[in-house]
């Protein structure tokens, strides 16, 4: 996971000003006044063609042809959804207002899995509301471990980034660090702790990625997290997400996946278990398909 | 057989090394990077190797980064660690 190689970057499309416009607006009005923004700045955003082009890939793999003005609104409402987890994610960060419901089972789930004591790698993708995801962890009493990569030039917050309101007690482990971070996460997952990972994108080693099917065309995933998974004999959970209104939000445990010890360096050895969360990924989009937020195209050539 | 030997044997078989043998290891080149060439992947089944084959526990980063630089350092730190 060293030597960053990626396919995506963090770089937020506005600037600091303008997000900071927009977190003023919550803290003097809440989110509506930041929500109606947004249809400007969606529609401002929707017109470029280079932004559109960021989600070109996966809407003509998930909704098919389509002429140029429906093209163009499923753009619009796929961005529009993406904003409103963005102002969500802000809301909940300055004003502490979010509400994620789990779906029966989640956190009984969750628990007898960390009654293994072994850890729990919880494996996410860029989809629902996935950045307030780890707020449904936050009750469980463990320590709680979160890999994230942001670029320089990433301006926008996480909610337990806006000084209040946070405390969800997770440590930050930074895959551009000596090792690509490993070691930290090994060591996390032996203290017992959740691991919170993302299983749709890379970090950057090209030696870590797996071929898989993703909406019926070939796709390179991470294979990190089932290598990890693997070698502390943690189980791994996938953990989706769905944005369900203004402020509201659902979490539920969509898979459990053993990994046996034993696998070897070799990472397509892990191709089978990346298999299985693009098969999760796929289903997702079947029901949410506006709710699909990695702009750039999955599916390009990587090695 | 000496603890380098055995180090470079566990690297060779247990890492399953396309082309490399424990005659190709330097005791001083880097692990990762330059010189083996592993990457960061590989260090959760050197760390993995490590606690089963010498029951020695690489715990954390500070340790980690300075156990794994090359064979010599990894031998240091084992004979280290096996004595607690």
């Amino acid at each position: 996971m060293s030597s960053p190689s990626k396919r995506w970057n963090s770089r937020s499309l506005g600037s600091r000003f303008a997000h900071n416009i927009f977190y003023t607006a919550i803290r003097l009005g809440g989110r509506w006044p930041a929500y109606i923004m947004l249809y400007f700045v969606v529609a401002f955003y929707t017109c470029l063609p280079r932004v559109r082009e960021r989600s070109a890939a996966y809407r003509h793999l998930r909704l098919g042809p389509r002429g140029p003005l429906q093209s163009w609104v499923d753009c619009y409402t796929l961005h529009m959804n993406f904003a409103r987890t963005l102002v969500d994610r802000a809301v909940l960060g300055i004003r502490g207002e979010f509400w994620l419901e789990a779906r029966e089972g989640h956190s009984q789930l969750l628990q007898a899995l960390m009654a293994r004591g072994r850890g729990v790698v919880v494996l996410t993708a860029h989809v629902g509301c996935w950045q307030l995801s780890m707020s449904s962890l936050e009750h469980i009493d463990a320590p709680k471990a979160v890999v994230m990569l942001r670029d320089h030039a990433d301006v926008d917050r996480q909610y337990f980034e806006h000084g209040q309101n946070c405390g969800p007690g997770f440590s930050v482990i930074d895959p551009r660090g000596p090792l690509g971070g490993v070691l930290e996460m090994l060591e996390a997952l032996r203290q017992g702790a959740l691991l919170c990972m993302m299983g749709d994108r890379e970090f950057g080693s090209e030696n870590s990625l797996v071929d898989v099917t993703l909406l019926g065309r070939s796709a390179s995933m991470p294979a990190s997290a089932y290598h990890l998974a693997s070698a502390a004999q943690a189980p791994l959970a996938i953990i989706f997400t769905r944005r369900t209104g203004p402020g509201r939000g659902q979490v539920w445990v969509e898979e459990v996946i053993e990994v046996p010890a034993g696998l070897g360096r070799n990472s397509s050895a892990y191709a089978p278990f990346a298999q299985r969360f693009a098969d999760a990924l796929t289903s997702y989009t079947n029901f949410y398909p506006f709710q699909f937020y990695n702009f750039f195209d999955l599916w390009t050539e990587q090695r | 057989m000496t603890l380098n030997e055995q180090i470079k044997n566990m690297l060779v078989e247990g890492l399953n090394l396309p082309d490399v043998t424990e005659a190709d290891i330097q005791d001083d080149a880097p692990l990762f990077g330059e010189g083996l060439g592993l990457d960061s992947l590989d260090a959760v089944e050197v760390v993995v190797l490590v606690q089963q084959r010498f029951g020695v526990t690489i715990r954390d980063m500070d340790e980690g980064r300075v156990a794994l630089q090359s064979v010599n350092a990894l031998a240091a730190f084992i004979e280290r660690n096996a004595l607690k």
